[in-house]
């Protein structure tokens, strides 16, 4: 007669097909996100020789590692259950009495007994030939050949160089680039902000251009849009330095006028230096001078203060000037008091409206500097945008991202040089010739307080076949300094390598450094025809690409002809 | 159920295949389906051309059992009462009357109901009442058939004419429906040889009623995993016509089979089990006892009825789809 037995037994016997079952698991999940993963990594390798997408190489490792670990992590959560053990055993013949064991395990009849027993009995009979039916290498051979030729030809796209690289490099160096115009603009808004020379109403229309330009850099999506914006903002600068300087001008006209008459040249004098005691004292001794005077002598003084007033006005509509307008009536008003012989209220007038013309220039020229010196830096910025594409993928390549913006926006000056501070003309930038001087001469606008303020958009080609630089265009340039070397019997001097900072040579004020000979030592390690391939090769790719705007191009391969070994 | 007994009842079962062997020539599977449905306790229906033995089967079978064996032949004349028995009256020695029921031929083992399509639906309705309920009443007085109670009904698939099919829910008391085919020419020639000679075959009887109550017991406590229950009530429902249907069930199937259909399936699949010595039913089962559980349960369309298409298709396509969907 059966006894009932304890269906311990049971899960012994399983237990080696639920070891191969689960080995065939992992293999199986193994290889199959194994193939996601790599197939994953081939495309993302292609992709990024068709686009450049950052960090590919490292994503391309980390993707089927990744993608692997989930396999196998779904791997132990897949892990076969004891009643699919018994299923695979009922596959081979058992004709489901392992299944109806397991289910039946705590079924204590008689029958249930007995057929457990059957179970068993067959479970043991068969058990070896079962564990080998749980096939494993046949299930994954196929998707295991196909993995390991994708990871073969993983490889060789990573082995393989891939031209993208350079794009990324170039564009890595934008991205640092804008990172640091930003940051340029930024410190160009707190200097007029902290600039306690300037008007309020003066730092506010400044603020707002540079704060335009930001947003304007910030929302462009390209290199060009980039440039663009820069211009516009730097435009904008120079039509406030414009208006500043036609103010300058005319009031500057007007300390002309007084100094051309015996009776104001006092005045005029204390205006020029701008003393207000002088020209406190100064109007006193023509007020006493006035009262003895003849009356046709009182008018004549009269018609000049009105004539000078005149042209005043007409500066002031000209330039939209309100302050000018306001200097204009006074002066009118003196004009008329005086012939009228009312000398002391027609004093009164002139010392307002003058001393307001002596702050008036000055505050012109604190706003035009600061314009200036603004629109110098973003000058600066466009080319380092500029050069930021020719800078990348070339750690060494500092002297060709040097030379690239040497050829740059180099800014000739013609305004008044610099020695005098008090009445330095900014230069209009206007005449591209200037800029072919060579750069190893020294500039000249840079001279006393270092007011110069030659600035310009032109065309400078600072090398000339004998130099190299960078520089923002403006006489007191803050542009960035790199150096290229070159050959000195190229330089045509004995000084070696020429950095130059602000415009070219103008008539107006501009900066130049001469670096000394051991500032080259570190050009000496490779020949310079090799360099001069190898720059040469990256501007023209750099053009090809259209990394380097098409302005400049032209002068890149001037510049690169004038230099050719 | 002991092992013991389990070994006896299939060794007896093998004496009974033995005895029938001894008269009835092949139709080895015919027998095996008519002992599942014996065992499984439910009724069979036999359809076949006239002469391939099925009465002679029968006769055979309850010989074998040690039963009581009525035959009734169905023609359309023939009376519910005919069948089930009536009262009649009766004068004693003294003059009296009183009424005395007379048992119809109903009240056997096993009833052979010989071309049941040719009686009366009437007729035929009190002999399936009968099957169903395994009493009869008559005269207010109800009385129990004796057990076990098989009936095995004949029917001549190829003379329709003054005949009367089964409807559909008289076909589904049936567990299951046995075509018998032709003999082989092997065993034509046996048949031949074995019935024209003066020889006399006597069939010993090896089974009691007991002994086949004790095996339909046994068969009853088979196991059923999930599983294969899921299976068989997939290959029922997959019967009916619809959308997870397939082709061919769309096709020509007008009605699938009903609940009963399954429970004729696990039981007939259980003493397949019992006898093949299992404690625990397989897919092999399922799929083997299908044909003759599913095959009078299954209706046909007008489209299937005019293309000559056989239930039996049907289902073998049924079984080849859900044969992959198993485990």
């Amino acid at each position: 007669m059966f006894t009932s037995k304890s269906s311990d037994e049971l899960k012994p016997l399983l237990a080696p097909i639920r070891k191969q079952l689960g080995l065939r698991v992992w293999i199986q999940q193994l290889t199959v996100y194994g193939l996601w993963g790599m197939g994953a990594s081939l495309v993302l390798l292609l992709l990024a020789r068709i686009w450049p997408i950052p960090f590919y190489q490292w994503i391309a490792v980390v993707l089927p590692v990744l993608v692997v670990i989930t396999g196998l992590v779904r791997a132990l959560w897949m892990r076969p259950t004891w009643l699919q053990c018994a299923q695979v055993a009922d596959g081979n013949g058992l004709a489901q009495r392992v299944v109806t064991a397991w289910e039946n395990q705590e079924n204590q009849s008689m029958v249930a007994g007995m057929q457990r027993e059957d179970a068993l009995q067959h479970l043991r009979k068969n058990l070896l030939q079962i564990v080998e039916s749980v096939r494993i290498w046949s299930l994954v051979q196929i998707k295991v050949y196909v993995t390991s030729s994708l990871l073969l030809v993983c490889l060789v796209l990573f082995l393989w160089p891939n031209p993208q690289d350079l794009r990324l490099a170039q564009m890595a160096e934008e991205k640092k680039a804008i990172a640091q115009v930003e940051e340029e603009v930024e410190a160009i808004k707190q200097d007029v902000k902290k600039n306690t020379d300037l008007t309020d109403a003066q730092k506010k229309q400044l603020e707002e251009m540079l704060e335009q330009a930001k947003k304007a850099l910030a929302k462009a999506d390209d290199q060009a849009e980039r440039q663009n914006a820069l211009r516009a903002a730097e435009k904008q600068l120079e039509k406030v330095r414009d208006t500043e300087q036609r103010k300058e001008k005319a009031l500057q006209a007007l300390q002309r006028s007084l100094g051309n008459q015996e009776g104001t040249k006092a005045v005029a004098g204390a205006m020029e230096a701008k003393d207000r005691q002088a020209m406190t004292e100064a109007l006193a001794q023509m007020a006493k001078a006035m009262e003895s005077m003849p009356q046709k002598e009182r008018e004549e003084i009269a018609r000049e203060f009105a004539s000078a007033a005149e042209q005043l006005k007409k500066e002031a509509e000209s330039a939209d000037s309100k302050e000018l307008e306001d200097i204009a009536k006074q002066l009118a008003e003196a004009a008329q008091q005086t012939a009228q012989g009312q000398v002391p209220q027609a004093m009164t007038a002139l010392e307002n409206s003058l001393m307001q013309a002596m702050t008036g220039i000055q505050q012109s020229q604190q706003a035009m500097l600061a314009a200036i010196h603004a629109a110098a830096s973003l000058n600066q910025s466009q080319m380092t945008l500029a050069s930021a594409g020719a800078q990348a993928g070339n750690a060494g390549a500092s002297g060709a991202g040097a030379g690239t913006a040497a050829t740059g926006q180099a800014t000739p000056a013609s305004g008044t040089p610099g020695n005098q501070p008090t009445a330095a003309t900014p230069g209009t930038g206007t005449n591209p010739n200037q800029g072919a001087n060579p750069a190893n001469q020294p500039g000249n606008g840079n001279n006393g307080s270092g007011q110069g303020n030659g600035n310009g958009n032109g065309n400078g080609n600072g090398s000339g076949g004998q130099g190299s630089g960078q520089g923002g265009g403006a006489g007191l340039g803050k542009g960035k300094h790199e150096l290229v070397t070159v050959p000195t019997d190229r330089i045509g001097g004995d000084n070696g390598p020429v950095d130059t900072v602000g415009g070219q040579l103008g008539s107006g004020p501009s900066q130049s450094q001469q670096s000394g000979n051991t500032q080259v030592s570190s050009g000496g390690t490779l020949p310079y025809e090799e360099v001069y391939g190898q720059y040469e090769q990256f501007a023209r790719e750099s053009m090809e690409k259209g990394s380097i705007p098409g302005d400049y191009q032209e002068i890149v391969k001037d510049y690169f002809s004038k230099i050719e070994p | 159920m002991a092992q013991q007994t389990l070994e006896d009842c299939l060794q007896r079962v093998e004496l009974v295949r033995q005895e029938i062997g001894k008269v009835l020539v092949g139709q080895k599977e015919v027998v095996e389906q008519l002992l599942w449905a014996v065992f499984a306790g439910g009724h069979a229906l036999l359809e076949g051309v006239p002469g391939l033995g099925k009465t002679l089967l029968v006769r055979t079978l309850s010989q074998a059992f040690e039963l009581s064996f009525q035959r009734i032949q169905f023609t359309p004349d023939l009376m519910p009462t005919d069948i089930t028995g009536t009262n009649i009256l009766l004068v004693d020695e003294k003059g009296q009357q009183s009424f005395q029921f007379q048992h119809g031929p109903i009240f056997a083992h096993v009833v052979l109901a010989d071309e049941i399509n040719r009686a009366t639906p009437k007729t035929q309705s009190a002999l399936l009442e009968a099957m169903q309920e395994r009493t009869v009443s008559a005269g207010g007085v109800t009385r129990p058939l004796p057990e076990p109670f098989f009936v095995l009904a004949t029917q001549n698939p190829l003379e329709q004419e003054g005949t009367y099919p089964l409807p559909e829910a008289q076909m589904d008391r049936f567990l299951l429906k046995i075509d018998v085919p032709y003999p082989t020419e092997e065993e034509l020639k046996m048949i031949v040889r074995q019935t024209t000679t003066s020889q006399v075959i006597t069939v010993e009887k090896v089974a009691s009623a007991e002994q086949i109550a004790e095996i339909q017991q046994a068969a009853r406590e088979v196991l059923v995993a999930d599983a294969v229950l899921d299976y068989a009530v997939k290959l029922l429902l997959a019967t009916h016509p619809g959308e997870q249907a397939i082709a061919s069930v769309n096709k020509y199937v007008r009605n699938g089979a009903g609940p009963r259909g399954v429970q004729s399936i696990v039981s007939l699949a259980k003493v397949r089990a019992l006898l093949a010595g299992r404690y625990n039913l397989a897919y092999e089962d399922v799929t083997a006892v299908a044909l003759p559980a599913l095959r009078h349960r299954i209706f046909l369309n007008f489209e299937g009825e005019a293309n000559g298409i056989r239930p039996d298709r049907v289902i073998m396509d049924i079984l080849n789809e859900l044969g992959t969907q198993k485990v």
